[in-house]
């Protein structure tokens, strides 16, 4: 029997005008967004390179490691273009001292507001609005559709029990509409390939799972609306519902969380944090200078290696106060970011009241683009400063930081040898560490776990409902 | 001889859960081969008693059973006797006139049908060959009807249903409708049907009954009938002025 | 005889549960967005004012004026709470300090990317997609609904003009509508002036328009909604009609017409330009010491044959016009970067400015965008917003930079002196030893003025396209209604 109904299921489905139109519209935004996410990423990427470039010739134009200013550049990541997450809102650039924290500026909306003005079309846009609509536009009617039409009670009439019935409804609709959807996905990630995109295997598994996570967000809309569509008489008024429940779950609630545990866990402004450190920077510039001067005063053999030295002595100053610095900043940052945590948890566990916003969680994760981003991608940099100090070391003798270098006229053949040019793929080169598949995975477990009980819960709910719906 | 009655209710009550009382113990049988009228105004409990026969809704009191199964019992069991044509017939639009045909004669157990044992069907009730194959969004109401009513036909159950199946018909349509009935009788099918128009009842139906407000009010057969005005009957009964 | 039709237009939707729970959540989202976004703008103005005060107190703590962490700082505008625009995306605020150039760093969304992850819920957001869409769901069946459920056969059976009709109608679902929008909003200014937030007449007038803007922007979906209802025969074809406009109106054409723009006309990168400026600052800087360095080599030239104390005479006699040599030689390379550095940055604000233009031009095709940017350039939260305040941050560096140049501080600003077997020190330049700054004499930093009119001026012709949008669908609704079949 239930083979019977799936059949035609499937077939009313496929064959109605609403199809043709909703998932015509569908499957133009699914490619689109992978055209645009691939030309996007392959702008990005030209952007990416050329600012190396530029860096490298920077440096190349340059005699004195000590005089170069190196910056690192955020490398465009494939998953990034289709789930673009925080990635757009966060710096790219970092100029990378050996001393001294690290920030990112430039931003890609920061530099170009007209991006941001109407922001990026990407597949998660196009999962949380589209699919969702899509969903429920087929579900609003499966049950309450079919009593009106006289429907329900011929198939009833026959010997069918009702258990077949909303199993071949449920199954068949989710069949017939996800089916579809998967061939503008598969041609997607077929553009992924024509184009060239260099997707690793891990991308190809993350991608996978945000797709998964994609159709399991559209199953939670279409089993929610089928479920309405059993609880409401009227299909006229399950719409209006089920569109209600639409805007608030896609429009208000993931925006409304996140203001409003902004508002009740209160975070002490970066603002305050900075002007902490600074303060705290400059009282030590000014310790700094009266041991300098104390050391100008104290040492006052003007011999050969006099210089040497100071910079001796400078070093072992940058070495105390470095150290110092630190372990000062690292505890104001991670007091800060202690309530950052606080809130940040407050925010997205109220968000998770709306389906699509538990998507979109679970996609900026495995995307690698959510709201930590940043902070791992400081804490790579960090790892990658010690490094260029390391090297800046051994090239210069000082580990850097704050230098004054003298040099006396008199002494010629210093300034000739420095006039090579440098070279800059000495440089270390810095890699993005990120995250591995198990940890992006694990990051997202808990969301994609939480859909997949969604689907289960509404599935059984609008199971049970059909069980008690009234046919006459 | 009287034979086993194919539609069978025996002291049928229906009583909702806000006390009011839609079915007031009502008994009456279907033999094959007979059309039995269930006459009555909005209200009078066609709909709720057509509703139990068919599982809809579950009675109170008493029993309904078709081909000798309650189908309160066993209503899987019961309803592979039993066709129906509702009120309601907007079947699947995006489905030809043969596709409506196709699923439901399917689910009616009816799995190896041709394409021309469909259209054979389709003739039968006198829908336009040119329609067999066009979706049922453009059809007329009576066009729709005739395909509700092959579905009906093409189950062969020995009882066969129909909700007020001539309401909104044009007199053309509805006559055509109502030799398809005699046609059914004719090959021993046991036929309930609601209506409240008295002058189709008058001339399909072998038995009449006539309901009020859930109850029985009076059963008359055919013969009964020739005698008297059914109008007359009937308003005299709703108005109470003979006592059943 | 217009007015009938009006009146019952309008007690049908007053009475229809559909009207009271769309209405009712819309009202309730714009009241709520509004009070969500009077509490955010006050966080902003205290953090805000907060880095002000804490820049001044490190300042004050300072004896030189080269020590002092100067920023211009972004001030918070009340239109925020309506239109919140570009304001999150841009930085927040620039350092000012001689070596670098104006750069606004560390935007709302960048600090706190959780804020970026599902943006703002500004009352513009609820207008651009709750109220167009509720204006779809309202007119969707104004025409082909009545002719299905009869109504319209049974209303023309008397005598009324298709015209009355139509205009009718038109009337009172836009009145139906437009009360619980225009109630939302003096609730909203209400609870502005309850809660004590300083709005200025400007203000006042520009939140006036803004809600003029919204109501011209739902019109033009109310009128579209009923121009494809009197289009097409069924109500349920025409509902999915719309559905489509819709999604293609409000979310695809304003992104998708960006990204091309973007891709039509690639402008150079914020990296590429900085990293050329900083190549031909050092350049530049080379040049200047390497000069300075040849210069003074020649100057000590004539020295050499001369006794020590001839020598320092000499010296001593020529500093001065050496010295003003070589400040004049500092100035004309600082101002060749300057002049290099206002080039480039014309040159790429003038291609930026270009693109933007086609991706505007191109996202006009919907009602949406012009919506959206009217709503962005009355608020002064545009695109044009960075510029704005860049500009202001440039002259006022130019005026900071200047006066710590008469403090005595400057280019170079640390000395050291180190005599030869006579130790040495090492001091800032024009620091007095144990005085501290007196931060009362910084010159402050002023925010750029967007007066009513400027804002009235740009959104203007955003305004004007929405008017006539509007004039096209009611005409267009009007000829398919004059034209529809009542069959």
């Amino acid at each position: 029997m239930i083979k019977i109904l799936l059949e035609k299921e499937l077939r009313d489905i496929v064959s109605s005008t609403k199809f043709a139109i909703t998932f015509g519209a569908a499957a133009i935004l699914v490619i689109l967004s992978f055209y645009v996410g691939i030309r996007n990423y392959e702008e990005s990427t030209r952007e990416f390179e050329a600012a190396r470039a530029v860096n490298a010739s920077n440096v190349a134009s340059l005699t004195d490691w000590r005089q170069v200013q190196h910056k690192v550049f955020r490398k465009p990541q494939p998953l990034q273009v289709l789930v673009s997450g925080v990635t757009n809102d966060i710096g790219r650039t970092t100029e990378v001292r050996p001393h001294g924290e690290l920030t990112l500026i430039n931003s890609r909306y920061n530099v170009d507001p007209l991006f941001a003005v109407f922001r990026f079309l990407d597949l998660n846009f196009v999962v949380i609005i589209v699919f969702s609509l899509f969903a429920i536009l087929f579900g609003y009617d499966a049950i309450n559709g079919e009593k009106e039409s006289g429907t329900l009670k011929l198939i009833l009439s026959n010997s069918v029990s009702r258990a077949d019935v909303v199993l071949s409804k449920l199954l068949g609709s989710f069949l017939a509409l996800v089916v579809p959807l998967l061939v503008p996905i598969l041609i997607g990630c077929l553009m992924l390939i024509g184009f060239g995109v260099p997707m690793s295997g891990t991308d190809w598994v993350q991608l996978a799972l945000v797709i998964g996570g994609g159709l399991l967000c559209f199953g939670v809309f279409l089993m929610l609306s089928i479920m309405i569509s059993a609880s409401v008489t009227r299909s006229s008024a399950s719409f209006l519902f089920s569109l209600v429940i639409w805007i608030f779950s896609v429009l208000i609630i993931p925006k409304g969380a996140v203001l409003v545990a902004a508002q009740a866990v209160d975070v002490p402004s970066l603002d305050g944090v900075e002007a902490q450190k600074r303060k705290f920077t400059l009282g030590q510039f000014d310790q700094r200078f009266q041991k300098m001067g104390e050391f100008l005063r104290a040492d006052i053999t003007r011999d050969e290696t006099w210089s040497q030295r100071f910079v001796a002595f400078q070093d072992s100053l940058n070495k105390a106060y470095e150290k110092e610095r630190e372990e000062y900043y690292r505890k104001l940052n991670e007091d800060w970011r202690n309530k950052k945590d606080h809130q940040e948890q407050w925010a997205f566990a109220l968000s998770r009241l709306s389906p699509t916003a538990v998507f979109q969680i679970a996609a900026m994760n495995l995307a690698n683009t959510d709201v930590s981003l940043k902070h791992r991608y400081l804490e790579d940099l960090n790892r990658y400063q010690d490094e260029y100090a390391e090297f800046l070391r051994k090239k210069t003798g000082s580990s850097g930081g704050m230098q004054i270098v003298m040099r006396f006229s008199g002494q010629q053949g210093a300034q000739e040898e420095e006039r090579k040019s440098l070279n800059p793929t000495e440089l270390p080169e810095f890699a993005e560490r990120g995250r591995t598949l198990g940890e992006t995975i694990s990051a997202s477990f808990a969301d994609l776990g939480l859909l997949a009980l969604l689907n289960i819960l509404f599935f059984v709910g609008a199971f049970v409902r059909f069980l008690r719906f009234d046919v006459r | 001889m009287k034979q086993q009655p194919i539609i069978e209710a025996e002291g049928l009550t229906k009583v909702y859960e806000d006390g009011h009382c839609a079915l007031d113990h009502v008994s009456f049988g279907v033999q094959p081969g007979e059309v039995f009228c269930l006459l009555g105004g909005n209200g009078a409990g066609k709909t709720t008693t057509i509703n139990i026969f068919l599982g809809f809704l579950p009675q109170t009191e008493g029993t309904a059973k078709i081909h000798g199964v309650d189908m309160h019992a066993d209503p899987l069991e019961a309803k592979k006797h039993v066709a129906y044509l509702s009120d309601v017939v907007m079947l699947y639009p995006n489905f030809t006139a043969r596709q409506n045909l196709d699923f439901f004669a399917r689910l009616g157990g009816k799995r190896n049908l041709t394409k021309e044992q469909y259209y054979s069907v389709l003739r039968q009730v006198g829908l336009q060959e040119m329609a067999f194959e066009q979706k049922l969004k453009g059809f007329s109401k009576g066009m729709r009807q005739k395909v509700g009513l092959a579905i009906a036909i093409i189950k062969e159950a020995p009882a066969i249903i129909l909700d007020e199946p001539t309401s909104g018909l044009d007199p053309k349509a509805a006559n055509e409708f109502q030799s398809m009935i005699l046609h059914l009788r004719s090959q021993g099918r046991a036929i309930l049907m609601s209506t409240h128009d008295i002058f189709r009842a008058k001339e399909v139906a072998d038995t009449v009954g006539i309901m009020n407000d859930g109850k029985m009010l009076t059963i008359k057969s055919r013969k009964e009938l020739e005698h008297e005005d059914l109008e007359k009957l009937y308003l005299n009964y709703i108005h109470g002025k003979v006592a059943a | 005889m217009w007015t009938i039709i009006a009146e019952k237009e309008l007690k049908e939707h007053l009475q229809s549960a559909r009207f009271i729970v769309t209405a009712g959540i819309s009202m309730l989202l714009l009241i709520a967005s509004m009070a969500l976004g009077i509490q955010h703008y006050k966080g902003r103005v205290a953090q805000h004012d907060q880095a002000i005060q804490m820049m001044l107190e490190t300042a004050a703590q300072q004896t030189n004026w080269n020590m002092v962490p100067a920023a211009a700082y972004r001030k918070p505008d009340v239109m925020e709470v309506f239109v919140n625009g570009v304001n999150s995306d841009i930085g927040r605020f620039s350092e000012i300090t001689l070596m670098r150039n104006v750069r606004l760093v560390r935007s709302e969304f960048s600090d706190d990317p959780m804020l970026a992850v599902f943006q703002f819920l500004d009352p513009t957001f609820v207008v651009l997609i709750v109220l167009s869409l509720l204006a779809i769901l309202f007119t969707y069946n104004a025409v082909n609904g009545e002719k299905e459920s009869g109504t319209l056969k049974l209303v023309f059976a008397n005598g009324i003009s298709r015209a009355e009709f139509i205009l009718g109608k038109l009337a009172g679902g836009w009145v139906a509508l437009l009360v619980p929008v225009v109630l939302a909003f003096l609730i909203g200014g209400l609870m502005l002036i309850l809660m004590g937030v300083e709005m200025d007449a400007a203000q006042w007038g520009k939140f006036g328009f803004f809600v003029l803007a919204s109501v011209l922007y739902f019109t033009c979906f109310m009128l579209i909604g009923v121009l494809v209802s009197a289009f097409t025969g069924r109500s349920s074809v025409s509902f999915l009609v719309l559905l489509v406009l819709w999604i293609s109106a409000v979310l695809i054409i304003p992104k998708a017409s960006t990204m091309l723009a973007g891709q039509a006309m690639p402008v150079a990168t914020t990296d590429e330009v900085e990293s050329r400026l900083a190549s031909f600052a050092t350049q530049a800087r080379t040049e200047f010491f390497g000069g300075m360095q040849q210069r003074w080599r020649e100057r000590f030239r004539p020295t050499e044959g001369m006794k020590p104390e001839e020598a320092t005479q000499y010296q001593a006699e020529n500093r001065p016009a050496w010295e003003k040599e070589d400040q004049d030689a500092r100035q004309e390379m600082e101002k060749k970067i300057a002049d290099h550095t206002a080039r480039s940055y014309e040159e790429y604000y003038n291609q930026k400015n270009r693109q933007e233009q086609l991706a505007f031009s191109l996202a006009k095709m919907s009602p949406a965008s012009m919506f959206q940017l009217a709503a962005m350039k009355l608020a002064g939260t545009d695109t044009g917003l960075k510029r704005r305040y860049e500009d202001a941050m440039k002259n006022y560096r130019d005026q900071y930079t200047k006066f710590v140049q008469q403090k005595g501080g400057g280019f170079g600003g640390m000395r050291i002196t180190v005599g030869r077997g006579s130790g040495g020190s090492v001091s800032m330049g024009g620091s007095q030893e144990g005085t501290k700054i007196d931060v009362g004499e910084m010159p402050r930093f002023q925010s750029p003025q967007y007066t009513l009119g400027e804002a009235l001026t740009a959104s203007l012709f955003d305004l004007g396209l929405l008017t006539i949008f509007n004039i096209l669908a009611f005409v267009g609704a009007f000829i398919a209604f004059l034209r529809f079949d009542m069959r």
